[in-house]
């Protein structure tokens, strides 16, 4: 029996009858966002269904070389997006941030394919794909947080970081406070959806699998090895980012210093 | 001669300046001596300090004892002509805990810690007689914190202190009673003392002036 149930062209289109309440909200109250609201709309239908029509095209070829050039290119798009939010340490970042992301997004999703799912071969694109999206996405976002908190706090403890230096401390003692609150806000928002996940909301992969038809304890042990593939690569994601990347603001001390007078 | 600086300028970048900030051809400085640096706000005071203590980039040579500062360790040249910065920093725990937090580290871990007695003597001399050494360190006024910042510095026995407009927030009696007691210290520790301040502290001290971007002096006293 199939369970999967289509939606038809006509629904698809009607779904847009959603968009007119926050329209009317945003004229009624001179929100100004009813130009955003349609270009995200616009935006959502047409780089879904790209997507879809795109992972159709890769599910059909299949080869390696295509999956690992896709591959790249989606680690391509994560590290732009982490280092456009930092400018001025952006160039420095490149080669670390790009290593960090490839390898452990890599790494994780080629152990879940391979010996988690008993996938052959393991980069069947209808795994390694999706899956390795889910953890490269993940890991995207906990390292721009994670680097947006570093350097912030490390311009804010710029005296503190001067006195900890003249006092004989190693630019790992005197960064050490800011790296620990940057892995942690890193961490935190992936920690506490894993951990409030099917208490105060379903998980986005697990309504996906049981609205296509999946038994939902299967698609709860999905979601299962999916949240902890995401903490997991989370994890070494950020850590592994921070600590390569902690000495940059160290090799300008222009940036820790040089204030006239330091009023 | 204790510190021997030459051809020594600091560019900063951005400046838009094609002339370096700050010039000085030659300027020998002596051990056991309390040297006080003045010139008018944005000459150039901090950033020498923090220069000479390998906080920011320079030009040119300088030698601690004939030793250029390529000899020592990155480590062992901040500490040992150790930088005070203007705004007092103070990490959370007790005053004690704050004075010798420099023992913690990697770099000082070999270095003696001053006894119980010594830092109760020491407080009393720089005026923090009324705290006791357990009390929480952020309960201390501006001035008091200054003087554990001080302190800090202090106990690690640097043989050059350079303080960044550090009395400048203490009232007259206070600051007075702080220079006595580095005067004496600069004695007892044969330790060298600049102290970079506006107006000048006393007519006592060889005096430092920047002027047009380079440093006058030393003047002998009077």
């Amino acid at each position: 029996m199939d369970l999967y149930h289509r939606i038809e062209t006509l629904s698809l289109g009607l779904i847009t009858l959603f968009v007119i309440a926050p329209l009317l909200v945003s004229a009624k109250l001179s929100l100004g966002i009813e130009r955003r609201v349609l270009i995200a709309t616009a935006r959502c239908y047409g780089q879904l269904l790209l997507l879809g029509l795109f992972l159709g095209m890769i599910f059909e070829i299949a080869g390696f070389a295509e999956i690992m050039a896709c591959y790249a290119l989606m680690c391509a798009f994560a590290v732009h997006h982490i280092l456009s939010a930092e400018p001025s340490y952006g160039k420095d970042l490149i080669v670390p941030t790009t290593a960090v992301i490839f390898l452990t997004g890599f790494l994780v999703t080629c152990i879940v394919t391979y010996f988690m799912l008993g996938i052959s071969p393991w980069y069947d694109p209808r795994f390694f794909i999706p899956l390795g999206g889910m953890v490269l996405g993940n890991s995207m976002n906990g390292i721009a947080v994670a680097f947006h908190r570093y350097f912030q706090d490390i311009r804010l403890r710029k005296d503190e970081i001067r006195e900890m230096l003249s006092l004989g401390a190693s630019t790992w003692e005197a960064a050490l406070g800011s790296i620990r609150s940057a892995i942690q806000a890193g961490l935190i928002p992936t920690i506490n959806s894993a951990s409030t996940a099917g208490i105060v909301w379903i998980p986005g992969m697990m309504t996906g699998q049981v609205l296509s038809g999946a038994p939902p304890f299967e698609a709860a042990k999905y979601q299962i090895l999916v949240f902890l593939m995401i903490l997991g690569s989370v994890s070494l994601g950020t850590i592994g980012c921070v600590l390569l990347s902690y000495k940059y603001p160290f090799r300008n001390p222009w940036c820790l210093g040089g204030e006239e007078d330091g009023q | 001669m204790s510190l021997d600086i030459r051809n020594f300028e600091i560019n900063p970048p951005g400046s838009g300046e094609t002339k370096p900030l700050l010039e000085i051809q030659m300027l020998e400085l002596e051990e056991g001596t309390l040297y006080q640096l003045t010139g008018s706000s944005g000459s150039g005071k901090s950033l020498f300090l923090q220069a000479l203590s390998g906080l920011i980039p320079h030009e040119g040579t300088v030698s601690f004892k004939g030793m250029d500062r390529s000899n020592f360790t990155e480590y062992w040249w901040r500490t040992m002509v150790s930088y005070v910065g203007p705004i007092p920093v103070l990490f959370s725990g007790s005053i004690k805990d704050n004075i010798l937090i420099s023992f913690s580290l990697d770099s000082n871990k070999t270095q003696t810690r001053p006894l119980e007695e010594e830092l109760r003597e020491l407080m009393n001399r720089i005026g923090l007689e009324r705290w006791d050494l357990n009390a929480n360190a952020s309960k201390l006024s501006h001035g008091e914190k200054m003087r554990v910042q001080l302190l800090r510095h202090l106990v690690l026995s640097p043989e050059w202190l350079l303080l960044d407009e550090s009395l400048a927030n203490l009232d007259e009696e206070n600051a007075s009673r702080v220079l006595e007691m580095l005067e004496r210290e600069t004695m007892q520790r044969q330790m060298s003392l600049i102290i970079a301040q506006h107006n000048p502290l006393s007519t006592q001290n060889h005096l430092l002036c920047i002027m047009n971007g380079t440093i006058r002096g030393p003047l002998s006293p009077n």
